[in-house]
């Protein structure tokens, strides 16, 4: 997930105008941005600005494609962790768990580091993918030391989630990961491989997008969703004012996402849409095709919450016509239990350099209930391969399933219970829910 | 006709016929007269050409008589008609035209060429009068040359006069009406009435005489008492006054005394009549008008006063003859009035030059306009005094003749006088109603009176009046043009209508009481002193309606007050005179303005208006950075920079949780400056953050840091016209409600921290978890709320009314006054929507209360919650003891007994149930309230917060019951299926 990694802090660099040594443009030297370049950089004392970002890869490809990319130079070489035998994972969770617990007083060092570096440390963004070895197996094992050395930060993770075909035995990989996703994660944005591909084919007709292609979408996806706090505003400024709305239960507090509209400016080979009215925005994103994660919504998939971020120049008036508009039309279903509505969020990001055109768009986050049919389907790829004990052995081979395959089951226990708890938020009885 | 005397022809037969053949005279007459020539039908001619001859209308079938005895009667006729021409070229004839020699007999030539043959196509006449004009012109001219060489006339030229405007030929006469009309004037001037007679027909209008007279009565059987016998009244009076041995006053003395009276100084023999007491009033009776030579009414236009309209004792109504007409000779009556007429402009003049020396003497309240219009009734004056120095020459001249033998073309006479003082009596009439305004109001509104009568029907008068004004309005435009292209307002006399306000003046000695660190009172302090520059540019000038010239209308006087204030604020508050300075000098460079200039004015003050409110709103903008204060004030004290605002409660929030009196002010500030280096602020401009402070406003015991925590910000002088005190106050009260807001915010996402993400620390204890759902589903009821509160504040209410106050301000119209009120609009109705006020007075803060009282409900939730999670953790060690002692390990013995700590917990239970339940309460409440409001945007508010239609679902039910029976309605109230 390296890959989308450079993406997403080529797009930030993009947006506050950091080249990639780490020095500023020059229409953003003025500090009239109104951004704040501290949330996600900092400054080392030449000035330069260096993103709070660690990588980790357990083999060299990806991370060596960075170092030879034009922006080499903007990282902390101390941050950029290569496993040393360099020879990966594997895709298998296990050994990227245990590489995880080899590894970890070199990882903590550096996350010790950064988290020292910052003035007021809110949280922690994992950005990884659950399919293969590394991403879930090392992932899986940061996140459980994460909120066990730091239980008063938040962690928000960006977890892409794997299409079927990707790997063999990417259901478990994938189920292990969710275990830690539901219980050490405060906040997890779910990108889903086949959404993104077909978002790519449907809204911006690229067939077969590489993946630098999907990963622009994801990137795009994530500057925009962190807009608020690089941007501040009235409110939505940090992290905990975003997710506190976005997620009333603990557990229940996966996320999906749409971003509308997408344009040239942010992928390559990407049509671009005509001009969008602010109701366009608001009604895409309420669109189910634009929602970065294939689920299969039933009757009474509902909303539990809902955050739209706006961006661009935006009449203010215009937000209040076009939610007036939506509840008019009923494009949005919300749960029966409480209050919830549509939330828009403004930001007037000026990104680029002056006059460069800042058209309006928008990114939508949402706690849905129609997310549950994600995790069935993962449990149920998970049973199928389990009834046939496929493809363990390479699993019990570490040190975590030496005494029996028990956190297989208990991960497909917290994946299920997850499951049930979205599908009983779709009723009124959600109230009581739990009770004992 | 009945009435006539018979001895009227006597007066005539005495006089010898001027020749027993055909004179010049009479050849002069028949060449320009032809119908009186002798023709075959005389006698119908004749008939026609006198018109009202009694003998046409005695004798119809005149014609069927016998040829000589026509023939004796219609030399009869042309004889008496020649006395007739000589009796009336012997009196004086008032005539507008000069007689001039040269000109008269080619008159006389080019009439009779251009004429058409009209009398004989339509009379029956001679041949001869049906040649052409050429021919007639050729004879005219023998004539006139025998008649000039022969000497046989003293004067051939009046009677040429005479002779052409009785012409068939002349353009102007009408041929069966002219000679009446003609004939009617030397009745009106030769006769005199007798009181036993019907009073003479005074002629229409007095001006009239200004142009040949139109007939006014042909058919008027009074006037047909011409008789071809040649007895007019006029001469039968005289005649009988000669009998009774009365001669006519002297007429030169009458001219003397009337000159006297155009000079407003009492004549010999005539002088002015004074208002007698009421009770003798003469108007009031009928009786009261015969009365001899006693108060002749003087109306303005001749007509009698009314009641109303009566003046003071002493005031001049009229003239009365106080000669002795027994001893000297008689005044007729149409020559009293005659001079009645004219000693109107006697007293006009007397009420003007009354004026004029009570200004001069400076009894009058004085003013630049009364001096102006002073000075030019002086010159109008001078003028008519040349004019009565001219008329004394000619009276001179006319005295030095011989009285008996009146002058026939040059000299003076009462007519004559009336003529040629016609248009100074008009002006001085004019003069005179100026006069009377200029007694009751001054200045501006003494111009606009004059003004008014810009409108006069009659275009002299208009012009006069135009003539006036440009004099009048001199020192208004003065005034006007310092005021505009300056700024100062020069006006010793409050002529202008822009007035200094008296109030003011108390604001010289303004209170600025010394700035610095003074705890308690800073508050005091500065709300007494920020008000300056909004009271002088409020208050210093006050627009005086009433003394707005006629000719600018209202807005325009608005625009010029506007341009002088905005250039006085710029000089004086701004302290930018050099801009002033050269900006007046180019303005004085250009055109003066003027009356005459009406339009050249408005485009003046246009310019003026547009450069100085354009200037005005530069500095504000440009060098007082005005909208970077607004965006600084939106910024910090509406809390829209959201990073500096938390950094600023994260710093905050432990000292405030404290009691007031343990706040100290420096410690507020320090943090402040924290939370500024941290957040983006720092990047503001620093002249913006040396404005920012913390106060601590005033608290009572037992308060808290956080009721009396304010952020200020500093605004001076001349940034606080627009941002006056009260702008300030409701700014203060904006950050209160939104700070609250924020504190609410910070204290949920704390709880939401605790309750939600840190579920993990607690979720093993047994028994609780449905207890910590129901906390987070109502914390989750409460962070909506609170976002959709602080997101309508922000997107519908903040920015919606910034962007249109933003559109305002880049449009840069108008002046500082709608700068002042489109933000003044602004706050308002940010004020109005962020404390949700209602437009009812009684009831203005209902909906605020009920969010202020949901507020402290979600405050007291989160400390339940906190108790709940302190006692969780107890628990949980308690647990984890138990846990450590069943395994044997040594635990310190535990001081709460289970039995005490589920009593907490019932307890804490109870408290978090009622906070939940009243927090709903208080909600449905507000959906209520807000979903009735006057306010649209708060209604949408009402929909926002209710927008899945939770909150109208269990308004219909108790609320207090029950909190999980909503799936009993579920099918009929979940909205959006769709």
């Amino acid at each position: 997930m390296n890959s989308l990694h450079l993406q997403f802090w080529q797009k930030l660099c993009a947006e506050h105008g950091i080249t990639p040594q780490g020095n500023l443009e020059e229409w953003a030297a003025d500090g009239s941005q109104g951004d704040r370049k501290d949330v996600f950089f900092y400054q080392a004392d030449d000035e330069h600005y260096i993103p709070r970002a660690i990588l980790i890869d357990l083999e060299p490809r990806v991370i060596n494609n960075i170092l030879t990319s034009p922006f080499k130079g903007l990282y902390n070489p101390e941050n950029i962790y290569v496993s040393k035998d360099g020879g990966g994972a594997g895709n298998n969770w296990a050994q990227g768990y245990s590489a995880g617990e080899r590894l970890y007083d070199d990882l903590i060092e550096m996350i010790d580091r950064e988290a020292d570096g910052s003035d007021s440390l809110e949280g922690f963004m994992l950005l990884h993918s659950i399919a293969g070895g590394t991403g879930s197996g090392l992932g899986s094992y940061l996140l459980e030391r994460l909120s066990d050395r730091f239980p008063k930060k938040l962690i928000q993770t960006y977890s892409v989630f794997p299409e079927s075909s990707d790997v063999v035995v990417q259901p478990y990989n994938s189920l292990l990961a969710m275990k830690r996703l539901v219980n050490n994660a405060d906040s997890v944005v779910v990108l889903d491989n086949a959404a993104l591909t077909r978002i790519a084919a449907d809204r911006l007709h690229i067939q077969d997008p590489s993946f630098v292609q999907t990963n622009q979408l994801v990137s795009t996806v994530m500057a925009a969703s962190t807009t608020t706090l690089r941007y501040p505003s009235y409110m939505n400024n940090d992290l905990v004012g975003i997710i506190s709305s976005l997620i009333p239960a603990p557990r229940c507090h996966f996320l999906m996402t749409s971003y509308t509209p997408f344009t040239g400016d942010e992928i390559d080979h990407a049509k671009s849409t005509r001009k969008t009215t602010t109701l366009d925005v608001m009604r895409r994103l309420l669109q189910p095709k634009n929602r970065m994660v294939s689920t299969i919504s039933t009757k009474s998939s509902a909303y539990i919450s809902c955050l739209n971020i706006i961006s661009g120049d935006v009449d203010p008036t215009d937000v209040h016509k076009s939610l007036l508009r939506i509840r008019e039309r009923q494009l949005a279903n919300f749960i029966p239990w409480g209050p919830a509505s549509i939330q828009v969020a403004l930001t007037r990001r000026r990104g680029g350099p002056a006059g460069a055109s800042n058209r309006v768009s928008g990114v939508m986050m949402a706690n849905h209930t129609s997310i549950n049919s994600l995790f069935k389907r993962m449990i149920h790829q998970y049973d199928m391969l389990r009834k046939r004990n496929a493809f363990l052995e390479q699993y019990k081979k570490e040190e975590i399933f030496a005494n029996g395959l028990d956190e297989f089951d208990d991960a497909r226990r917290v994946v299920a219970e997850l499951q049930e708890e979205y599908v009983a938020a779709e009723s009124p009885d959600y109230i009581d829910y739990g009770g004992e | 006709m009945s009435n006539r005397p018979s001895s009227s022809a006597s007066t005539h037969r005495p006089r010898p016929s001027s020749s027993t053949a055909r004179s010049p005279l009479e050849q002069l007459a028949y060449s320009l007269v032809p119908s009186l020539a002798p023709p075959r039908s005389h006698r119908a001619n004749v008939d026609a050409r006198s018109g009202r001859s009694s003998v046409a209308s005695s004798r119809p079938d005149s014609r069927a008589e016998v040829d000589d005895e026509v023939e004796k009667e219609r030399k009869e006729k042309v004889r008496e008609l020649m006395e007739w021409c000589e009796e009336i070229m012997e009196s004086r004839l008032p005539s507008s035209a000069p007689l001039s020699a040269s000109t008269l007999p080619d008159t006389a030539k080019r009439i009779l060429l251009q004429s058409i043959p009209r009398a004989a196509s339509s009379q029956n006449t001679r041949g001869e009068s049906s040649s052409s004009g050429s021919e007639r012109a050729i004879e005219f001219g023998g004539i006139w040359n025998k008649l000039e060489k022969g000497r046989l006339l003293s004067s051939p030229l009046p009677h040429l006069q005479f002779l052409l405007s009785l012409s068939d030929f002349n353009p102007n006469n009408v041929p069966t009406k002219t000679p009446t009309s003609n004939f009617r004037i030397s009745q009106a001037s030769s006769s005199s009435s007798t009181r036993s007679m019907p009073p003479p027909p005074v002629p229409s209008t007095f001006s009239s005489s200004r142009s040949p007279l139109v007939d006014t009565g042909s058919n008027n059987i009074q006037s047909l008492d011409f008789d071809v016998k040649g007895k007019s009244k006029a001469e039968i009076l005289i005649s009988w006054r000669t009998s009774k041995s009365q001669k006519p006053f002297p007429p030169h003395l009458l001219l003397r005394d009337t000159l006297y009276l155009l000079q407003g100084i009492d004549g010999r023999y005539v002088r002015f009549a004074l208002r007698p007491p009421k009770e003798q009033n003469p108007y009031l009776t009928e009786k009261g008008r015969a009365g001899e030579g006693v108060g002749f009414p003087l109306g303005k236009d001749g007509s009698i006063p009314q009641g109303e309209d009566e003046g003071e004792e002493g005031e001049i109504v009229g003239i009365e003859i106080v000669a002795d007409q027994n001893k000297d000779g008689y005044v007729s009556k149409p020559t009293q009035t005659i001079l009645m007429q004219l000693s109107e402009m006697g007293m006009l003049y007397k009420q003007v030059t009354d004026l004029i020396n009570t200004r001069q003497a400076g009894e009058g309240k004085g003013g630049m306009t009364e001096q102006s219009l002073c000075h030019f009734l002086h010159h109008e004056l001078s003028e008519y005094h040349r004019l009565l120095a001219v008329l004394e020459s000619q009276m001179n001249q006319t005295s030095l003749t011989d009285a008996d033998q009146p002058a026939e073309g040059a000299g003076l006479t009462l007519m004559r006088l009336g003529l040629w003082t016609e248009e100074m009596k008009l002006k001085l009439k004019q003069m005179n109603l100026v006069v009377a305004e200029a007694k009751k109001v001054h200045g501006g509104a003494l111009v606009s009176k004059i003004h008014k009568h810009t409108n006069h029907g009659d275009p002299l008068i208009r012009r006069f009046t135009d003539q006036i004004l440009e004099e009048v309005s001199k020192p208004f435009f003065a005034t006007l043009q310092r005021w505009i292209f300056s700024g100062d307002l020069h006006d010793p006399f409050n002529e202008f209508f822009v007035q200094l306000n008296p109030e003011t003046v108390s604001l010289r000695d303004g209170r600025i009481s010394p700035a610095g660190d003074v705890g308690f009172e800073v508050g005091i302090d500065s709300a007494g002193r920020t008000d300056e520059a909004h009271r002088v540019w409020e208050k210093k000038y006050v627009f005086v309606k009433s003394m707005v010239p006629g000719f600018v209308s209202e807005d325009f006087g608005k625009k010029i007050f506007s341009t002088g204030r905005s250039l006085n604020f710029i000089r004086y508050s701004c302290g930018d005179s050099d801009w002033i300075e050269t900006q007046a000098k180019l303005a004085n460079a250009g055109r003066a303005l003027k009356y005459s200039d009406l339009a050249g004015l408005e485009r003046s003050i246009d310019d003026a208006y547009s450069i100085a409110s354009q200037r005005l709103l530069e500095i504000f903008f440009d060098k007082f950075v005005l909208l970077d204060h607004l965006r600084a004030l939106k910024l910090y004290l509406m809390l829209g920079a959201g990073d500096f605002t938390e950094l600023l409660m994260e710093a905050l929030a432990p000292r405030l949780s404290k009691p007031a009196i343990s706040l100290y002010r420096h410690h507020l500030t320090s943090d402040l400056e924290s939370a500024i280096r941290g957040s983006n602020a720092q990047f503001d401009d620093p002249d913006i953050l040396r404005r920012l402070d913390a106060r601590i406003l005033e608290y009572s015991h037992g308060e808290t840091g956080w009721d009396c925590f304010a952020l200020e910000y500093k605004i001076e002088a001349p940034l606080n016209a627009v941002l006056d005190g009260k702008a300030m106050l409701d700014y203060d009260r904006l950050f209160n409600h939104l700070w609250r807001l924020k504190r609410v915010e910070s204290a949920l996402t704390s709880g939401w921290m605790r309750v939600t993400s840190g579920s993990r620390t607690y979720e093993k204890i047994p028994g609780l978890s449905n207890d910590w759902h129901h906390c987070r589903i109502v914390q989750a009821e409460m962070v909506h709320f609170l976002r959709n509160l602080q997101a309508f504040y922000q997107l519908e209410v903040i920015e919606c009314s910034w962007q249109a106050f933003i559109d305002f301000t880049e449009k840069r119209e108008g002046d500082l006054d709608a700068l002042i009120a489109a933000h003044r609009e602004y706050l308002g109705r940010v004020v109005r929507k962020v404390l949700l006020l209602s437009s009812r007075r009684d009831k203005e803060e209902i909906l605020l209360d009920a969010v202020r009282d949901a507020l402290d409900i979600i405050l007291q939730f989160r400390d339940a919650t906190d108790d709940l999670y302190a006692w969780s953790l107890a628990e949980a060690t308690r647990l984890d003891r138990e846990r450590d002692a069943e395994r044997g390990l040594y635990t310190l013995p535990t001081t709460d007994s289970p039995t005490l700590s589920s009593n907490q917990l019932s307890s804490i239970r109870q408290r978090i149930k009622n906070c939940s339940n009243s927090f709903q309460d208080r909600l449905i409440s507000i959906c209520h309230l807000a979903g009735s409001h006057t306010d649209l945007d708060v209604r949408f508010l009402a929909i926002r917060i209710a927008w899945n239609g939770h909150y109208s679902l269990r308004k219909n039910r108790n609320p207090t019951t029950s909190s999980n029976a909503g799936d009993r309605d579920r099918g009929s109230t979940r909205p959006n299926r769709g």
